[in-house]
């Protein structure tokens, strides 16, 4: 899993967004609540913090939380230190989202977030981009199956949409668990045909789940020749044709901008789908099913498996 | 230790072999027992270490199987695990521990996996002698640690069933068994080639105190001093120093004896040879001077005789004149005249039997008569100075062997001298007979001998004191005679008395002495009732 393999480095556009937002009277300290974890998963962290100081140029105070934390000692500091704004990135922080609600205007980052009340960027890809990635790489698929379960049911209302905006059937089915996932997909792929029909992997623990359902897609697939694509990055990896890497920097400067909105307008910008993505491609799959790829493509990619 | 015989020494080398033949022995066989046991142990361990990790794998890819309750799932999933051939039997259980498959051999019992139910992973839940059971746990499969930050709720692992592996012991037992005979075998060899090795090893070690042994055995069956040779161990050599030391001790004391015995045997013969001359000088003087007595007596005898003769013829014409007078002189010289034949008669006898030449003349006595004839002669004596004259003869006669003569000498001079020395006394003969001796006892009451003369008076001419031959006249001859015929017999005469007390003279005869041997076939002495 190489998310950070190549960093965008957007000198230009962090200084015009700064001059953009930048007004002297909000020389406000920003806090950033995020957990202490092992590699990789803390360069992912680290990316979106790289974003959140090139977008936040005043007082940026880490806290890292370990495994378990003080959550009333830690809100007490955050008071003394005179905390005007913050974000919180991934599980550990999201529960001190209840404590925060009336005391600081905050936005929650790293994290498959539906709407529901809190303001943030969800780990959760943008159909929108998604199907625009499908459209380019897998040109031939016309219909998109998937099998979700009742957390991202408002993730496939967008996506529906987008689907119909693209030439796309998308064809989803609610299940309640991992048995009755199984039982779909095999049904599902009773009826797929070959290159035309896809399956696409929400980010979901139960219908994407990577011990028994990923091994069993793949294998069907491979044999089916059917499009599997994924919304977790390590899927490309594993042998779906592509799957989508969140720009974590980019996220991190889109978090300390909603949160700054939010301070400064007191609004409510509600859940955005990460919109900023970059995608990794299994060329083995893709030369299975037939697919070519342009210089210019092959340069877009931001990851290529099996890596050469 | 163990190993020396008690009943027969052994020789240092086979008790040092023994010893380490034992000892190489007992460790080869410890160590190779130990070293299989610790060789099964680890691979035991190895064994189910290994049977741990693949009921975990199994009970990973057993999820499909029991989500989907599918035996064709449950089917695929197990095939590859019964493909390890320790394993022989594998069986897929939902969370209530109902089987969903079971495969191979596997005897499974519910309510014996109940308690384990709470296990996180794979633990060895059951082992018998022919094999081993893993329960582990199957969960419903979750993502990493780390990469929940990224999950809106944190992971919770649950449990949705359990594989059990039944895994056979066979092929560690044949490990431990080939393992167990392999550490053997090279301990057997490994022992047999020390023992070997040692065998010459302690061989050249005691050689040569084997050697040293040897010499000082010949040594002492030869009696020769033998030098051993200083060779070996610093011990040894000191041994052999020691022994060389002594033998040239010995032999140098050995020398010396030598010498001082040839000294000493020759001056035992210059001893020897002086003393037989002066023996030899002594014995002629000996014989030289009782041949003189006995020459001489005779030569005064047969003159005294002639004169005796002469003064009876004197005497028979006197008596014709009727001259009273002159023959109670004659009859004085007479008197003197036969003292003194008496007297040469007496020193006659005692030479004779100095000299060697009294001849014995052993004949049956009988006492009876020899104690009738004492009697009638000395009843006068006894008369002259009025003493009682008590003669008890035994009951029964004895005969016995002996020089009648002698005995009625013998005899007759300790009755004279019993009458001569006791005045108005008594005088008793008594008799007494054991097995071997006859005892003829003359006790008197007359004036008695004192202590210190008892044994003087056996001496010739020897008198208790100058007054006595003044007062009872005698020469002193007759117990010294008197003695030696009864030595001459085999006997001898005892003395028992005290001044003024009287005295008791003892003659004793051996009633089967060589005397009496002679003539003991006509029966040595018989008892004569009278
Ligand atoms: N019955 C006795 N009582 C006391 N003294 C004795 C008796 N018999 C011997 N003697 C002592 O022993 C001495 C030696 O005795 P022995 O018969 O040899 O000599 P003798 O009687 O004096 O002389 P001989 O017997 O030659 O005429 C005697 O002189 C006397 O002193
Ligand atoms: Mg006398």
């Amino acid at each position: 899993m190489k998310w950070n393999t190549k960093t965008y480095e957007f000198p230009l556009l962090a200084i015009v967004t700064w001059l953009l937002c930048y007004s002297p009277a909000a020389a406000a300290t920003l806090a950033v609540l995020y957990p202490e974890v092992k590699a990789p998963y803390k360069q992912v962290f680290e990316q979106i913090l790289d974003g959140i100081a090139s977008q936040h140029n005043e007082r940026l105070l880490k806290v890292p939380l370990g495994k378990k934390f003080d959550k009333s000692r830690i809100l007490a500091e955050m008071d003394s230190d005179n905390v005007d704004m913050v974000i919180t990135l991934g599980r550990r922080s999201f529960s001190f989202v209840s404590e925060l609600k009336d005391r600081y205007p905050f936005v929650s980052g790293a994290l498959p977030l539906s709407p529901n009340g809190v303001s943030g960027v969800s780990l959760i890809a943008d159909p929108e981009t998604l199907f625009t990635r499908l459209n380019t790489l897998a040109p031939k698929v016309q219909r998109v199956f998937v099998v979700y379960t009742s957390r991202n049911k408002w993730l496939m209302e967008l996506a529906l949409q987008s689907a119909e905006s693209k030439n796309l059937k998308l064809v989803p089915y609610e299940v309640k668990d991992l048995a009755q996932a199984v039982e779909k997909y095999r049904e599902i792929f009773k009826q797929t045909n070959s290159y035309t029909d896809s399956i696409w992997l929400p980010l979901d623990k139960i219908t994407a789940n990577e011990k028994v359902v990923l091994p069993l897609l793949l294998k069907e697939a491979w044999r089916r020749k059917i499009v599997l694509f994924s919304s977790k990055p390590s899927h490309a990896k594993r042998g779906a044709l592509f799957s989508i890497y969140p720009d974590n920097k980019r996220s991190g400067v889109r978090l300390a901008q909603m949160v700054q909105e939010i301070h400064r307008l007191q609004n409510k910008p509600g859940v955005e789908p990460m919109k900023y993505l970059k995608v990794g491609v299994n060329l083995r799959t893709s030369a299975h099913l037939g697919l070519e790829y342009s210089r210019e493509q092959m340069h877009s990619f931001y990851a290529v498996f099996p890596t050469p | 230790m163990l190993i020396i015989g008690r009943n027969k020494p052994q020789t240092l080398r086979r008790q040092l072999l023994t010893f380490l033949l034992l000892s190489i022995a007992l460790l080869s066989i410890l160590s190779s027992v130990v070293g299989a046991w610790v060789g099964s142990s680890q691979s035991r361990s190895m064994l189910v270490n290994s049977s741990l990790q693949i009921a975990g794998n199994l009970a990973e890819r057993s999820v499909l199987s029991l989500i989907t309750s599918s035996e064709e799932n449950a089917e695929e999933a197990t095939s590859q695990v019964l493909g390890f051939s320790d394993v022989i039997g594998v069986a897929i259980l939902n969370e209530e521990l109902t089987p969903l498959l079971i495969k191979g051999i596997l005897e499974f019992n519910a309510e014996k996996y109940m308690s384990l139910k709470n296990n996180d992973g794979p633990k060895l839940a059951e082992e018998d002698s022919k094999s081993w059971r893993i329960l582990a746990p199957v969960y419903f499969p979750d993502i990493a640690e780390g990469e929940d930050e990224f999950e809106m709720e944190a992971g919770d692992p649950k449990k949705m069933g359990y594989v059990i592996i039944n895994v056979s012991k066979e092929s560690l037992i044949a490990l431990s068994d080939n393992l167990l005979v392999y550490n053997i075998l090279i301990g057997v060899v490994t022992a047999a080639t020390m023992g070997a090795l040692m065998n010459i090893g302690i061989g050249r070690l005691t050689q040569p105190i084997f050697n040293l042994s040897h010499r000082m055995k010949q040594a002492q069956e030869s009696g020769e001093h033998t030098f051993a040779r200083i060779e070996g161990a610093k011990e040894i050599r000191q041994m052999a120093e020691s022994y060389n030391g002594m033998m040239k001790v010995l032999e140098k004391q050995e020398d010396e004896l030598i010498g001082m015995n040839v000294r000493l045997e020759s001056e035992v013969e210059i001893r020897t040879k002086e003393l037989i001359q002066a023996r030899d000088a002594a014995l002629v003087a000996a014989r030289t001077k009782s041949e003189f007595l006995a020459n001489i007596s005779h030569e005064l005898r047969t003159p005294l005789q002639a004169v005796m003769g002469y003064i009876e013829l004197v005497k028979e014409e006197l008596e014709f004149e009727a001259m009273d007078q002159q023959i109670e002189d004659l009859e004085e010289a007479m008197k003197s005249s036969q003292r003194l034949l008496a007297l040469i008669g007496s020193i006659l006898d005692l030479a004779k039997s100095e000299s060697g030449k009294m001849e014995m003349n052993p004949q049956e006595t009988s006492l009876i008569e020899v104690m009738d004839d004492l009697t009638a002669i000395v009843k006068p004596l006894a008369a002259e100075n009025n003493n009682q004259l008590v003669i008890t003869p035994p009951r029964s006669n004895i005969v016995f062997i002996a020089d009648r003569e002698k005995v009625m000498h013998v005899l007759l001079n300790l009755l004279s001298n019993a009458c001569k020395f006791t005045h108005d006394g008594s005088i008793e003969f008594t008799v007494k007979k054991t097995s071997e001796t006859l005892k003829l006892s003359i006790s008197d009451t007359g004036i008695g001998i004192s202590q210190d003369q008892h044994t003087l008076i056996f001496d010739e001419f020897r008198q208790v004191d100058g007054s006595v031959k003044r007062q009872y006249g005698g020469t002193g001859l007759g117990l010294a005679i008197s003695k030696r015929f009864a030595q001459m017999m085999g006997g001898n005469i005892s003395v028992t008395s005290s001044l003024g007390k009287g005295a008791c003279f003892t003659l004793s005869l051996p009633l089967n002495s060589s005397v009496s041997l002679e003539v003991e076939n006509k029966g040595s002495f018989r008892e004569i009732t009278q």
